[in-house]
């Protein structure tokens, strides 16, 4: 049971034309390309494309997949709808939050709360604002503290039925 | 989850794998994926041109030396300027004379351009004009 990379890494350029329809041109590279060397050859794509088509380029992603070779077995009735919300307050302020798909009961409260006493919630409020990972806000503000933590419902796209 | 600007990859990866074991306990589903994405914005937006249209692009068709895998990449936006006006073909084919063309294709083969399953693109097949209703 591990994540690997999937073949190739994907470079997609975002268009939108006279009407604001969106469009794009995905490139597939080599997994082992370096981030920045797409970088570079993302700006001089973006630039030819440019000079082949009326629309403009809104910009560019670059993405890097890894696929669990052996997924677990989900729990039985598991719902990725059933989401615990997690809203952190940030370095300036704000607020920046996410969510984790098919909370388990167990971190729930009866009135619908993430228990936030709760050993695994513990674990994972101090890993995102007291650890050492990367992770921010979308301004690049620092988590520091959390705000609120609730149990939601998504609703359901065809696509996620059981 | 957003990262710090500037992080590398390996941190990111190393740090999502780290997380993602943190949250695992906490729900019933299984992880399946793991996707870092670098984002990249126009600023200020650039305007399309009049009467440009996504549903009119150019297909490039690229293919390994030995032609057995092949790719397609599609330019929405297709300009007229860049078509054969010319034989057989006129207005449809790409001009693979035409210098912007020739850049671009260049640049798609110097990535080097692969297949969604790695396969390293080494040559342009054809190249034409695609409408979409």
């Amino acid at each position: 049971m591990a994540l690997v990379n999937q073949p190739a890494g994907k470079l997609t350029i975002h268009y939108r034309d006279e009407s604001k329809s969106k469009g794009s041109t995905d490139f597939h590279f080599p997994y082992g390309t370096l981030a920045s060397v797409v970088f570079t050859a993302a700006d001089l794509l973006s630039a030819a494309l440019n000079a082949v088509t009326g629309c403009a380029i809104d910009g560019y992603t670059v993405s890097y997949t890894k696929t669990e070779d052996t997924p677990e077995t989900p729990a039985a009735g598991s719902r990725v709808e059933d989401k615990g919300k997690f809203i952190f307050r940030t370095s300036n302020a704000r607020t920046s939050l996410f969510s984790v798909p098919g909370i388990e009961n167990a971190v729930l409260l009866p009135n619908g709360d993430v228990d936030q006493s709760d050993i695994l919630i513990t674990a994972l409020v101090d890993a995102v604002i007291a650890g050492d990972l990367v992770f921010c806000s979308a301004d690049g503000s620092d988590l520091t503290a959390l705000l609120d933590a609730y149990q939601i419902f998504s609703r359901t796209t065809k696509g996620q039925r059981p | 989850m957003n990262a710090q600007a500037g992080s590398t990859y390996d941190q990111m990866d190393a740090d999502a794998t780290a997380l993602a074991s943190i949250i695992a306990p906490v729900s019933s589903c299984s992880l399946i994926r793991q996707r870092i994405i670098y984002k990249f914005v126009a600023t200020p937006r650039p305007a399309a041109d009049d009467s440009s249209s996504v549903k009119r692009s150019g297909s490039f068709f690229f293919e390994t030396l030995d032609g057995t895998r092949q790719t397609l990449v599609s330019v929405p936006g297709i300009l007229d300027s860049v078509l054969t006006t010319e034989g057989d073909g006129a207005g449809i084919l790409i001009d693979l004379e035409n210098e912007d063309i020739q850049s671009l294709i260049a640049l798609i083969l110097d990535l080097p351009a692969t297949s969604p399953f790695g396969h390293v693109m080494q040559q342009l097949v054809t190249a034409y004009r695609q409408s979409r209703a």
